[in-house]
């Protein structure tokens, strides 16, 4: 009894596969189950009150996609995301280059630094639905601050270019309220954009840096020829992770607008929790969600592809 | 040539560095400056706005950004005594205690085992924990409030409890893998010699090595449970069990009444903790986006 | 080609004196080897001669160009790093072409890649054109760098260390190779080493330095035979000369290749006896190395060595009293205080 006792527990193998179980089987039952049953809602008629299964084939896909709200959601999702992207990683960089800038080493710069640091981060590091609050107060249609400055400007109020009303109304007019959206997740996602690429140029060897410079090479083509081809893998990465952090994104557009005016920033996770938990359609709310799928898994392949086949070193 | 205006040039080149030194650092400043504003500005405004009267506040076409009256302290007395405010703190703590368990208890275990786990599976056994991080909760939401209906955890924390460590568990796991691998199996094969059996040797050698991953989970795990908003809003509609994600936005706000300073110092008062220790543990977050992901 | 100059040149970092405080001359043309210890500031003051560190004090002239404020590319310098630092994501013509283009001197495409080809047929790499950098040996990478840094046609060449990447075998080639090419190109070349073999090998003349103060210039072989102090004495050789105390202020040296038994001394030669029990020997096969200890003028014993050449077939019993001596041409005088070397008459 003692000797079986003692081999199972010196068997590496066996503790492998103990050590591995419970996550295994918490991912599938809470991470793989759902999966499926949203698969099996999209295709049934699956409502709060009634869960009993009928199947209906497409039927829910094709009454969603006809929807003329759905639509506008698949646009915008896409639109947010690509543009709130293009927008983060090009102001990442010029970021992670200013930071990255090696400064005389005084005391007072290195405290700066760190608040600095500190402020950067703020909005990566605050709870999302809480800051977008002060956003929603940013934008207020009356009190806006940003109008405030507008006005002290003299862009806004009568007799200006934008004038000549006091406010922009920032979430009441279509245009307005989608840039507001974009820019509220440019604001979120530059921090962590902006760290992961500054991980990116520390890594670079410095011998190559100084290469580049004994080579005569000057600033911006040490930038665009040597630094951003090296961090490349790891700009990507950044990429990933902005991508699918805005793509699926509920909060931001919850907070600030409920998908208005009318559905004009109405986006696919937005739509889906109106459908299917405000309505209490669970099928074709999964429905909606689930377009969501095949554009992550393409995103993150393409990506991830593309970075591992680039050249780190 | 050079050697005829020897003189008179290391000077003059002297002081055209120096100035362009100085241009150099003001516009970095200022440039620096600039984004901090930018970054920080809803949190300067919500500074400000907290100590505001409704009088002040509600003034239009006033500057939003000084008082003209006394600054108060009404406001931050309301929110603490008049509203849910303590309680959404309190439920937010006591679901973060109890998902950085849970997820320590999952991730721990399984990182050790993916990376003394080696060859092509474990590689690959990797990935797939990464990209189950990438399923967004926006893709699992319906069908996991059916199931915690079913279950009868609604409007009750421990559904929470239950569905944060799926967010949780793949980046932790993730990230503790990282430290296991840079543990060299020596320590834990001296440990073998020594006359402990495996499980010993990870509980007494391997889990104090791993230490600074440890604290970095918990970090990552507890502030995920703060920021996390889809389930909690649909999982939970009982005012008194809200969290502050849901909690702040949605309690605080009746119908279209905007209580604003209390609104905005609420979220003021979580946004510097937790920016203070992300700044912290900003390295050690980084690492874990980066670090698998890009193979090193 | 054109001379460097430098003057006075002194490099802090933080309190750290790096360089403190160097002139030195290097011909044009010439191959001077600076040596020195980990940690002596001879790569710092390679760096300051390539601009990439700014000289708190001093002044760099390359030619009869006043170069101090310079940027490295307005230097005509080119440098091999000690890890190569090759672009990894470039291929190896993009590597070696990546200079001319930087310096925008060859704005013609067709005269870059002929300039490019020559550049890595000097150094027999141009059948590895389209490669990129992690799919080459140690060697070919070495050259790779090579040949970017003469691409350009610098006037002077810096190396960091560039050999000691490579196994010892290819080291010994590669010597041979950086020589002959440098002879063939004239380039005043500065060539950074902690290995004395190379700076031996390769050096028109050596520069010894420590603790950012240069020791000792000189050909290699007038420095190793009339070491200026008792660092120098006792860096260069291996195993380094012997020092024992004579007096309160005076210490003699000699090399362990000249304490020999007496009947292999010169015949006639006035030397210096020393009676020693040889502990332990070590057979290297071209040389023995005998172990022992010899009392300095206080009686306290100090560990000595001698070097026989393998064709001195005389048999050393262990643990007996031999007697050696040294020609008293071959000893050296030190001021024990200083380190400094004494004058021969001083000494006596």
């Amino acid at each position: 009894m003692n000797a079986i006792m003692s081999r199972w527990i010196d068997d590496s193998r066996l503790m492998g596969i103990v050590f591995l179980a419970p996550a295994t089987l918490y991912i599938v039952l809470l991470v793989g189950l759902p999966f499926v049953t949203a698969l099996l809602f999209s295709v049934s008629t699956a409502t709060v009150g009634d869960a009993s299964f009928n199947y209906v084939g497409l039927r829910n896909f094709a009454n969603v996609w006809q929807t003329p709200a759905f639509r506008d959601a698949l646009v915008n999702t896409f639109s947010f995301t690509v543009i709130a992207q293009i927008c983060t990683i090009i102001l990442a960089n010029i970021l992670a280059q200013l930071l990255t800038t090696p400064l005389p080493q005084r005391r007072s710069g290195r405290i700066g630094m760190w608040i600095a640091r500190m402020l950067l981060i703020l909005p990566w590091a605050t709870p999302l639905s809480l800051s977008v609050v002060g956003w929603l107060w940013m934008f207020d249609s009356k009190y806006s601050p940003i109008d405030y400055i507008f006005r002290e400007l003299a862009l806004l109020g009568p007799g200006t270019v934008w004038g000549p009303a006091n406010n922009l109304i920032w979430l009441g007019k279509p245009l307005l309220a989608k840039a507001s959206i974009i820019f509220v997740h440019v604001w979120r996602m530059t921090p962590l954009a902006t760290v992961i690429l500054m991980a990116g140029l520390s890594s670079i060897p410095t011998d190559l840096l100084d290469q580049a410079e004994v080579d005569g090479s000057r600033y911006f083509r040490t930038l665009f020829q040597v630094k951003l081809p090296l961090i490349m893998p790891i700009m990507l990465i950044s990429l990933l992770f902005g991508f699918i952090f805005t793509f699926g994104d509920l909060t931001v557009v919850y907070i600030l607008t409920r998908g208005g005016p009318i559905t004009h920033t109405l986006t696919l996770p937005m739509y889906s929790f109106l459908v299917g938990i405000d309505g209490g359609n669970l099928a074709q709310g999964a429905a909606v969600s689930l377009f969501i799928f095949p554009v992550l898994l393409l995103v993150a392949v393409v990506l991830l592809r593309t970075a591992s086949r680039a050249e780190v070193r | 040539m050079a050697s005829l205006t020897a003189g008179p040039a290391p000077g003059g080149g002297a002081r055209r560095l120096r100035v362009m030194r100085v241009l150099r650092g003001t516009f970095y400043t200022t440039a620096v400056l600039f984004f901090c504003l930018l970054a920080a500005s809803p949190f300067l405004v919500m500074g400000v706005v907290t100590f505001q009267t409704d009088q002040d506040l509600y003034k239009r076409g006033a500057s939003p950004f000084d008082y003209e009256d006394m600054p108060t302290l009404e406001h931050l007395d309301n929110l603490f005594n008049d509203t849910r405010y303590l309680s959404f703190v309190r439920n937010s703590t006591v679901t973060g205690i109890a998902v950085v368990v849970v997820t320590l208890a999952l991730s721990l275990p399984a990182a050790w085992a993916l990376a003394r786990l080696t060859g092509r599976r474990g590689e690959s056994m990797g990935i797939l924990m990464f990209i189950v991080y990438l399923v967004p909760p926006t893709l699992l939401f319906i069908p996991l409030f059916r199931i915690i209906v079913q279950l009868g955890l609604r409007d009750n924390l421990l559904s929470l409890i239950l569905v944060y460590p799926s967010i949780s568990v793949p980046f932790s796991t993730w990230l503790l893998m990282g430290f296991f691998k840079s543990i060299p199996p020596e320590l834990e094969e001296a440990a073998l010699v020594d006359g402990f059996n495996r499980y010993e040797a990870f509980w007494r050698v391997v889990l104090p090595l791993a230490r600074p991953g440890i604290i970095s989970v918990v970090v990552f795990t507890f502030t995920l449970t703060l920021h996390e908003f889809i389930y909690s809003l649909v999982f939970i509609s009982a005012s008194e069990a809200r969290t502050l994600s849901t909690g702040v936005p949605t309690e605080l706000i009746r119908g279209d009444v905007f209580f604003w300073q209390p609104l905005l110092a609420s979220a003021l008062l979580v946004a510097i903790p937790v920016g203070l220790v992300y700044n912290l543990f900003l390295d050690r977050l980084v690492q874990g986006f980066t670090l698998g992901a890009v193979k090193g | 080609m054109s001379d460097v100059n430098l003057q006075g040149i002194v490099k802090r970092f933080g309190d750290v004196q790096a360089v403190a405080g160097v002139d030195l001359h290097i011909s044009s043309g010439e191959f001077l080897v600076v040596l020195g210890p980990s940690g002596c500031g001879k790569t710092t003051l390679m760096r300051t001669i390539a601009g990439l560190e700014k000289p708190e004090e001093g002044q760099i002239n390359i030619g009869a160009r006043d170069v101090t404020a310079l940027p490295p590319r307005k230097r005509g310098i080119a440098m091999v790093f000690q890890s190569y630092a090759l672009y990894p994501h470039m291929s190896v013509a993009g590597n070696i072409g990546f200079p001319l283009k930087a310096q925008r001197r060859c704005p013609d495409r067709t005269e870059r890649e002929q300039r490019v080809y020559q550049a890595a047929q000097m150094v027999s790499i141009e059948h590895l054109l389209d490669r990129r950098p992690r799919q080459l040996s140690g060697g070919e990478r070495q050259r790779v760098a090579i040949a970017r840094a003469i691409v350009s046609q610098p006037e002077v060449l810096l190396l960091d260390e560039p050999l000691s990447n490579l196994d010892a075998k290819l080291r010994a080639y590669a010597r041979d190779e950086l020589k002959g090419f440098q002879r063939k190109l004239g380039i005043t070349t500065v060539f950074v080493t902690h290995d004395q073999i190379e700076a031996m090998g390769l050096g028109d003349r050596i520069v010894v330095m420590r603790d950012g103060l240069v020791q000792q210039v000189g050909p290699p072989q007038a420095i190793y035979d009339r070491p200026q102090n008792t660092f120098v004495a006792t860096f260069l050789g291996s195993p380094g000369m012997n020092l024992q105390l004579v007096s309160e202020r005076v210490q003699r040296g000699f090399r362990p290749e000249h304490l020999l038994p007496l009947e292999e001394l010169p015949p006639g030669a006035a030397h210096e006896p020393f009676s020693w029990r040889v502990t332990r020997v070590e057979n290297l096969g071209s040389d023995r190395l005998l172990y022992g200890h010899i009392a300095d003028y206080r009686g306290e014993m100090q560990l000595t060595v001698s070097r026989l050449p393998s064709n001195v077939t005389i048999d050393i019993p262990l643990d007996t009293v031999c007697e050696f001596g040294v020609a008293h041409d071959q000893l050296h005088f030190f001021d024990v205080a200083s380190g400094e070397r004494l004058a021969e008459g001083v000494a006596a």
